[in-house]
């Protein structure tokens, strides 16, 4: 790290102290006892684990005349846990105040639980149905607050008291409570004054205090817990389950709840909390969901544990005094530590003595002492990552503060943007940020993780050697990626494929303007040049649309969209007799190397952000083209030109609309014709002639074009028929239509290859057609 | 699709060689073979030598800027598909944005956390650790 990256984090660090954020205090945080640190929630995964399953007994002392008196002699209250551990802690037994309990009679003697569980947990912990009688001694929660009940071995009252985060998913309604290893219990505690006791240390091992468990390790105190219970006929039922359970991210290994004394930024100091759920409803998340998420976790985060003990990372560089316990808050000193760091690096810290830290001669303000430590936890990874907000965007002068746009996996919205948001909230005011976007993960073809046990890895520098760098960008593109995306040798062919026809596409264009003048010719166009046009227009205009929101994928599948179905199979091959056989300089000839031209600088220019190497290469024979005409003077890259922008005199929607008539009677026709040529009837489609009987609909749509249409339909003739017609191609998509094929009369053209009535008319040129004939002679 | 490669070629050739020359059959030395491996390092290096990246980061003082904000990386040592996807989402996101005329400059985040590193000095003197 940068000194001056870490002189930042100290300056931010700082910042939440001089603001009163900052305090040291016990509580329950997830520890590693195999790394011996705190960590951070967003330091925790969760994966399997078993556990012990036991349900337990809590005798009662003294009911304070809330349960009766004809209840029977004995009556226990019945918790069940997964960390028998946590019982040498056990504080107290958590009810919810709007339950309801029941007393249940067995040969145990009376057994409180909540009423709706009764059924499940008498049969799980083992008796009969003929073996318990459900009594009607019944009571809301709130009316059995405060009864005192005997801790199982160690002589301790623990009381009943209430908790609005008891539910009835799990257990008994009744919620074994130690303040020193749970976050709820922690938190209900507070609210009762119980002690946060914690007889464990760093190494999960209890001390003296756990009396007869001292010197095991948690889980395997386990045993020795149940063992106890056992022996004090305190334990009901002990099974085996496996459930998930929190893990450390670093080692794998899984973490317990443990309170210690550590530093805290408190999210209710000045609101924080409160700050950064209103930020959050400015920002913009996307997919949408991202707002709930982060929303619901920062609503119910606890205070932020920021201190690890760990020995790589910056330091909490704070000082007390040895004698009181003061913290040194001079501002003036705070901020010379900021400088000592940016000029030495944060080792300094680790180097220096805190005497020589501080100014000669320094007394603490409290008492006047005069010998002083060093904090010697670091800060939590979370919190350099936090506050690069100010350590990079605020202070690279190439950034503007906020940031438009984080952009990460959707796991950082525990992680690094609430980190961040936090960070910038408690000092700035404000989210770093305007929008969140976040992905998914990568899976395989199946949708199962890629791992290696499965064989299933399929890494990006293998895609970049074997398909290109291209496909891995178009295979980004292609996907939806807010959900998990998938990635297999077939996604990377069809990729692939998809590729060739974008870039085949843009080798039709640029072939066929290698003679292009360069005029404008927007004023000569023909319909079908002005549907191009249109259809161009929406492109863009779609195609932007999407940028602008984030939806690759809805870019790249309208530009291929565009590339296969408007142009590669319709409108260059409606073109391509104008192309090839007319004179060169015709204008009919001149205005679709127009139209090709525009589509080619425009395809180019939407296609950059994602296929940028082929639209660079694109680019570059555009320029050279232009550079035989002495034109050079466009931008030596394409993301050195503009974005290409909807023209709108170019749109025509009622043309588009008229035209998706035709279209459609090309999708009919074409079927027509492949039969025939699967029938060796016709092989060329330009050797037949087809007669149309049509709906009404589509009688004055066709007849306005009755010269374009063996162009459109690329036959020799179309005949409209004013009959019905009998042995022709019945369609089933246009109800009504019918079409007959039929082998087109007089000779094949040698030039142009259609079939004309004309050919052998011409004695100088007795192999082609009139229009041909024109244009040679 | 029906690309001049195709039938109409194949057909064109066929044809009376007079016929031929009076055609405007299509021209370009564009490659229908992309050989994307082969091509891509030397469109890099263009856009190196051309200084193209320098010449778009000379907007800063006239355009609107786009701040994206990449973030500190978690380098666990391979490059996989995630950092792929992460990284080219980006480029297509700042590609745009340039285009679009915004003064989008790109900053790779870089890695502050050192874990990994620790993590693995733990593996080799864990029993080691001070405490």
């Amino acid at each position: 790290m940068s000194y001056e990256y870490e002189a930042a984090i100290v300056r931010e660090f700082n910042d939440f102290f001089k603001k009163g954020y900052v305090y040291k205090g016990k509580k329950p945080v997830h520890w590693c006892p195999s790394c011996v640190t705190a960590l951070a929630e967003a330091e925790v995964e969760h994966a399997e684990k078993e556990s012990p399953s036991i349900f337990v007994k809590f005798k009662v002392k003294d009911s304070k005349g809330k349960i009766g008196t004809d209840t029977g002699k004995d009556v226990y209250f019945v918790i069940w846990t997964t960390t028998p551990w946590t019982l040498p802690a056990n504080m107290a037994l958590t009810l919810h105040p709007d339950f309801t309990y029941c007393l249940v009679k067995t040969e145990d003697g009376g057994l409180i639980l909540a009423r709706d569980l009764v059924e499940t947990c008498m049969d799980k912990i083992g008796y009969g149905e003929d073996e318990y009688t459900i009594t009607e001694f019944v009571w809301s929660g709130d009316e059995l607050e405060g009864i005192a009940c005997s801790h199982p071995w160690i002589d301790r009252t623990v009381e009943t008291i209430l908790g609005g985060h008891v539910t009835l998913d799990q257990g008994t309604g009744v919620v074994n409570t130690a303040p020193g290893h749970g976050e709820d219990d922690y938190k209900v505690g507070l609210k009762y004054g119980l002690d946060v006791y914690a007889p464990v240390d760093d190494r999960g091992i209890f001390t003296g205090d756990a009396g007869p468990l001292e010197g095991q390790f948690v889980f395997k105190a386990n045993a020795s817990v149940i063992e106890i219970l056992k022996s004090k006929k305190s334990l009901l039922k002990e099974e085996k389950i496996v459930h998930s359970y929190p893990h450390c991210w670093r080692c794998k290994k899984p973490v317990i709840f443990r309170a210690t004394e550590q530093w805290f930024i408190s999210v209710e100091h000045n609101n924080l909390r409160k700050n950064c759920l209103d930020e959050i409803n400015k920002v913009k998340w996307v997919p949408k969901w991202g707002r709930e998420r982060i929303y619901g976790m920062v609503k119910n985060r606890p205070d932020w544990c920021i201190s690890r003990q760990r020995s790589w990372g910056v330091p909490i560089t704070l000082i007390e005094c040895r004698d009181c316990g003061e913290i040194v808050d001079d501002e003036s000193i705070l901020d010379d530590i900021a400088g000592l760091v940016r000029e030495h690096g944060a080792d300094i810290w680790f180097i220096r003595e805190a005497e020589d830290i501080l100014p000669e001669g320094y007394r603490c303000k409290k008492c006047g002492g005069s010998g002083f430590a060093k904090e010697m936890d670091i800060l939590d990874v979370w919190f350099d990552s936090g506050v690069s907000h100010a350590a990079v965007v605020e202070r690279d002068e190439r950034f503007t503060w906020p940031s438009d746009l984080y952009l990460e996996g959707s796991d950082q919205h525990r992680g690094w943007f609430q980190s961040s948001l936090l960070a910038s909230t408690g000092t700035r005011g404000r989210a770093p940020y305007r929008t969140v976007l976040t992905h998914g993960f990568v899976v395989d073809g199946s949708g199962k993780k890629m791992s290696k046990s499965l064989g299933n890895v399929i890494a990006p520098q293998e895609i970049i050697k074997g398909y290109g760098a291209e496909i891995l960008r178009i295979w980004v593109a292609s996907e939806d990626y807010r959900d998990d995306i998938r990635i297999s040798k077939e996604i990377l062919s069809r990729l692939t494929e998809a590729y060739r026809k974008i870039r085949n596409t843009c080798r039709f264009l640029l072939g066929n303007l290698y003679d292009f003048d360069n005029n404008d010719y927007s004023d000569k166009l023909r319909d079908v040049d002005r549907w191009a046009m249109s259809r161009m227009q929406s492109l863009i205009g779609r195609a932007t649309r999407a940028y602008e929101n984030y939806d690759f994928h809805e870019a790249f599948h309208s530009i291929h969209n565009f590339c296969v179905v408007d142009m590669s199979s319709f409108y260059f091959d409606v073109l391509k007799d104008r192309l090839y056989t007319d004179r060169a300089d015709s204008t009919e000839r001149r205005a679709s190397q127009w139209v090709l031209s525009e589509i080619l600088s425009a395809l180019t220019g939407l296609m950059a952000p994602v296929l940028s190497f082929t639209a660079e290469e694109v680019y570059g024979y555009i320029r050279s083209r232009g550079a035989e005409e002495s034109d050079k003077s466009g931008p030596e890259s394409v993301f050195l030109s503009s974005f290409p922008v909807v023209r709108e005199e170019f749109i025509d929607m009622e043309l588009e609309e008229r035209w998706k008539g035709l279209l459609d009677l090309r999708d009919e026709i074409n079927k027509a014709l492949e039969i025939k040529r699967a029938e060796k009837f016709i092989g060329n489609s330009l050797e037949a002639r087809v007669r149309l009987y049509l709906p009404e609909k589509y009688m004055d749509l066709c007849r306005s074009y009755t010269d374009s249409l063996p162009a459109f339909f690329l036959v020799s003739a179309v005949e409209i028929a004013d009959t019905r017609l009998t042995g022709s191609y019945e369609s089933i998509k246009i109800e009504g239509l019918q079409v007959a094929v039929e082998r087109a009369a007089g000779n094949k053209c040698l030039r142009c290859w259609g079939w004309s009535g004309s050919v052998g008319s011409f004695e100088d040129a007795p192999d082609v057609c009139e229009k041909c004939y024109k244009v040679i002679k | 699709m029906l690309d001049f490669e195709g039938r109409v070629v194949v057909f064109f050739k066929a044809m009376a060689d007079n016929y031929k020359d009076t055609l405007n059959l299509p021209r370009t030395d564009f490659p229908m073979k992309a050989n994307l491996s082969k091509r891509e390092p030397e469109i890099l290096n263009l856009w190196k030598e051309k200084k193209i990246y320098e010449k778009l980061q000379g907007r800063g003082d006239s355009a609107e800027t786009y701040i994206l904000h990449d973030g500190p990386p978690y380098a666990n040592g391979h490059i996989h598909m995630g950092h792929a996807l992460n990284k080219v989402l980006k480029d297509i996101i700042v590609k745009y944005k340039t285009m679009k005329g915004f003064y989008a400059p790109y900053v790779p985040g870089w890695d502050c956390h050192g874990l990994p590193i620790e993590i693995q000095v733990d593996k080799n003197l864990g029993s080691k650790k001070m405490k």
